[in-house]
């Protein structure tokens, strides 16, 4: 037994020589380099090819108007930006002031030798030398911003020496307010309504070819005020619809200045109206639907000018559109229909 | 050009020293500091020329090195100080704190991912790093771009389990980059770095 034992020690130990002289080469780590593919975004990170600089900027955007059967409303929501200027964290005094000092590793480096000998270091960082805890805080612009946006936002921002324990500066962010205007137009937050129609059929809603259809689009607003804004600057857009255009297959556009007049009981003419040229009982029922239907598009233009609370100003946008839509089911009828 | 460089400076300077107080060392303090303060009563305007050398006791190697003035020149330099800090930060897992004149806000974070990385892997770089910059150009609107050469055939890497070469690590060819940079008064700043192939 004892010599059986023995015998079996020796063979497990020369099995993992040999198992270990046949164990694969340990696998080449991965080195993380410049140019390699960012991590995945968190929150607040761009994605793809862009790399973010951290957390972007919250805009506060405020739609308010009310709708055309006078409703007030009152959207808000918030938007993340890009980060254009701002308050970074830098190093802390004693890291800058090792880094920067004479004999200091930049100073080795010929360019951040002459940067130092130009001046343009903080100014008093011998001062904050053996603090490791307090940290200096610079103006960082992201890198798409231009150099003279970033030397002018440099030159109203000059670097702050923030002590542990004591706040950070505030966050100045500095976002042109023409682009803070584009960001409102952008996210107004518009009712969409119901596109209504007149002749509207008992039952089936239906209206008739060759009859002029009345087209109102209901609880829709005609001009709202945009407010985007972030702390210390804001960027106000009035919108208000110039026009609203009609299209469906098989009916002449139309075009109307306002959002139509709602059908009442002895109305007999529209400024917001199309005209059907063919019923619409051979085509397919559409997902949804129960009826044959022809679908009709209410596109409303909108035109707009924005101030901003440094310039009061009024300044034009682009035209916008905003699209709503219904499925009108379309009878052919061989009577006269009375309204 | 530099001439344009050096005029703004020159009121940075004035304000700073009519702000600032003496450099005095501030009592309590014994360690350090000991060194001159940098601020000086008149700038330094840069000399003309490239001015980066390699640095051997770094691990720099710059090859090719162009013969270029002005503009051009600084362009250069900061992409070379940039390659330098770059190989600084490789070779410590700590970020050189030469990026936050050198490099954008984005640039920056890279990098400091890249040291945070290899530093929780045990990663630990050395050697030498060879680095060519070469078509610099102007565009005429506050940018710059050039094109970088990365050789990191002479570098080391090594983790916890063993010692690798360039090649078993995904470094063995001639990387090429292409940088941009942005002109901000006195300094000029890379804004991207985009890998672009080989060289």
């Amino acid at each position: 037994m004892l010599s059986g034992r023995r015998l079996g020690i020796t063979f497990t130990a020369v099995l993992l020589m040999v198992c270990g002289s046949a164990l694969p080469a340990a696998a080449a780590p991965v080195v993380d380099n410049k140019g390699a593919e960012p991590t995945p975004p968190t929150s607040g990170e761009a994605s793809g090819e862009e790399i973010s600089a951290g957390a972007g900027t919250t805009v506060d955007v405020v739609t308010d108007g009310s709708t055309t059967t006078g409703v007030p409303f009152s959207h808000r929501k918030q938007v993340e930006v890009p980060r254009r200027c701002w308050y970074g964290q830098g190093m802390t005094g004693y890291s800058y002031y090792e880094y920067w000092k004479l004999g200091g590793v930049a100073r080795e480096s010929g360019t951040l030798d002459a940067f130092a000998a130009q001046g343009l270091l903080h100014p008093g960082y011998e001062d904050h030398g053996t603090d490791t805890e307090g940290h200096w805080y610079d103006a960082e612009c992201a890198a798409h911003v231009s150099g003279a946006e970033w030397l002018e936002y440099r030159q109203a921002h000059p670097p702050v020496y923030v002590l542990a324990g004591t706040p950070a500066p505030a966050v100045r962010e500095d976002l042109d307010p023409a682009f803070l205007a584009e960001v409102a137009y952008e996210h107004m937050q518009l009712p969409a309504g119901t596109v209504r129609w007149n002749p509207s059929l008992d039952g089936t809603g239906a209206t008739v070819v060759n009859l002029e259809t009345f087209v109102w689009v209901e609880d829709s607003a005609t001009s709202v005020q945009v407010t985007a804004s972030v702390p210390g600057v804001w960027s106000r857009v009035e919108a208000r619809m110039t026009r609203l255009t009609l299209s469906a297959p098989n009916a002449h556009d139309a075009m109307c200045t306002d959002m139509g007049t709602p059908y009442a009981a002895g109305m007999t003419r529209s400024d917001c109206a199309v005209v059907f040229t063919r019923s619409t009982a051979a085509l397919p029922v559409k997902d949804g639907q129960r009826y044959p239907t022809a679908t009709l598009t209410a596109t409303a233009t909108w035109e707009a000018t924005w101030t901003s609370s440094l310039d009061a100003t009024p300044q034009a946008l682009e035209v916008q559109t905003t699209t709503t839509t219904a499925e009108v089911p379309v009878a052919e009828i061989q009577t006269v229909v009375t309204r | 050009m530099r001439l344009r460089r050096t005029m703004p400076l020159l009121a940075v300077l004035l304000v700073t020293v009519g702000c600032t107080s003496p450099a005095v060392e501030p009592p309590g303090l014994e360690a350090t500091p000991t060194a001159t303060p940098s601020v000086s009563a008149s700038p330094t305007p840069r000399p003309d020329g490239i001015l980066e050398e390699s640095d051997p006791a770094l691990g720099v190697v710059l090859e090719g090195v162009p013969a270029l003035t002005g503009d051009e020149a600084d362009v250069y330099d900061t992409i070379a100080a940039y390659e330098k800090e770059y190989w600084r930060t490789m070779t410590t897992n700590s970020l050189s704190p030469g990026f936050e004149v050198l490099a954008s806000p984005e640039l920056q974070t890279v990098m400091e991912r890249v040291a945070t990385n290899n530093g929780n892997n045990g990663i630990t770089v050395d050697g030498t790093y060879r680095v060519s910059i070469s078509d610099v150009g102007l565009a005429g609107d506050g940018t710059a771009t050039a094109v970088v050469c990365s050789d990191y055939l002479g570098a080391t890497f090594a983790d916890p389990d063993g010692t690798y070469t360039p090649a078993e690590v995904g470094f063995g060819e001639r990387q090429r980059f292409v940088v941009t940079l942005r002109d901000a008064g006195p300094t000029w700043q890379l804004s991207t770095s985009g890998r672009d192939g080989t060289c």
